[in-house]
């Protein structure tokens, strides 16, 4: 695969991660849980960078594992057979996304209920940057079933660029996958009521999981293109 | 403090007293996080608190989720888009 497909695949990959919803509830519950009992904007801000901070963190160590566990296995030599593994893990991801990614009620998403209660406790009693960090690593690591596809897709993509690109590559992937948290980051600081940004997403959550569930599928089939077949 | 038991939702948690101010917190602390000013937040809980207050003291036993249906449709009167963050904001993870 040349560079430019590469970097087609890290931005396609980055872009299905940003519109994955964990995050961004999480993130819009602490700045909801904020606003309602009077903690001044600063804190508030504090919380949501350190939040933003977590969850950058562990998207770049997950993907540096995969990167290192697919050059211990491989010797850093990509093969067809590594591209199609993961053109099917992308398709699967995808279809997955489609058939369950949402649940019913809100914009609540398909992962174990004890989990996002737990998560819920965690989001009232986050009141320290630490906590808002923990709470940003654990929760990538919540939506790991879905995040594992596109990252894996990155991965392989960062490893068949040249030495030099490899940083850009993946900084590349974190800035993309942390996009959609900055957007509803700037949208709160900037005056944007909770209720406003919670009513556009849930309006918009069949077109998201749509989206996601396309790009991946297409993401697969580029994939599939360039690194299998390689035409 | 009126004598009216709330049954919580699923049955995991005991029973207990209807507690007015921790509902008036929940409606103000809702009104707040959709970014009204303390002096609306305040008004809005006072005059939703008083409805729930009357159609609670007439009842033995009341659940959580009978409170909820209340609030909602008070609070609709007054800010329909605090009344969808309070129905929803259960929902959003």
């Amino acid at each position: 695969m040349n560079i430019t497909c590469s970097f087609i695949v890290i931005f396609l990959a980055g872009f299905v991660h940003a519109c994955f919803q964990l995050s961004i509830s999480v993130l819009t519950m602490i700045n909801a849980r904020g606003l309602g009992s009077k903690t001044s904007a600063t804190k508030i801000d504090t919380l949501s960078t350190f939040f933003i901070l977590g969850s950058s963190v562990m998207t770049f160590l997950i993907l540096s594992t995969l990167l290192l566990t697919i050059c211990y296995i491989n010797e850093n030599l990509i093969t067809a057979l590594d591209w199609s593994i993961i053109c099917g893990l992308v398709a699967g991801v995808g279809l997955a996304i489609w058939l369950f990614y949402y649940r019913k009620n809100g914009t609540s998403i398909w992962i174990p209920r004890p989990f996002a209660d737990f998560l819920g406790e965690k989001i009232k009693i986050a009141k320290r940057p630490m906590e808002a960090f923990v709470l940003g690593l654990t929760t990538v690591l919540g939506e790991i079933l879905f995040v594992v596809a596109p990252i894996s897709a990155a991965s392989l993509a960062v490893l068949s660029l040249p030495s030099y690109f490899q940083p850009i590559g993946m900084i590349a992937y974190i800035l993309m996958s942390s996009s959609s948290l900055f957007i509803i980051w700037l949208l709160i600081t900037h005056g944007k009521s909770i209720s406003k940004i919670q009513v556009w997403r849930e309006n918009n959550k069949r077109f998201l999981q749509y989206v996601s569930g396309g790009v991946l599928i297409a993401l697969s089939l580029f994939i599939f293109v360039n690194g299998v077949i390689n035409i | 403090m009126i004598d009216t038991i709330v049954i919580k939702h699923g049955g995991k948690r005991p029973s207990e007293k209807f507690d007015i101010t921790k509902l008036r917190n929940s409606i103000l602390s809702i009104c707040l996080c959709n970014r009204k000013t303390d002096g609306e937040s305040e008004t809005i809980a006072e005059r939703v608190t008083k409805v729930v207050m009357k159609w609670a003291e007439t009842k033995n036993e009341i659940t959580t989720r009978d409170i909820r249906i209340v609030v909602y449709n008070e609070l609709k009167k007054y800010s329909p888009d605090t009344a969808y963050l309070y129905k929803q904001h259960r929902a959003i993870i």
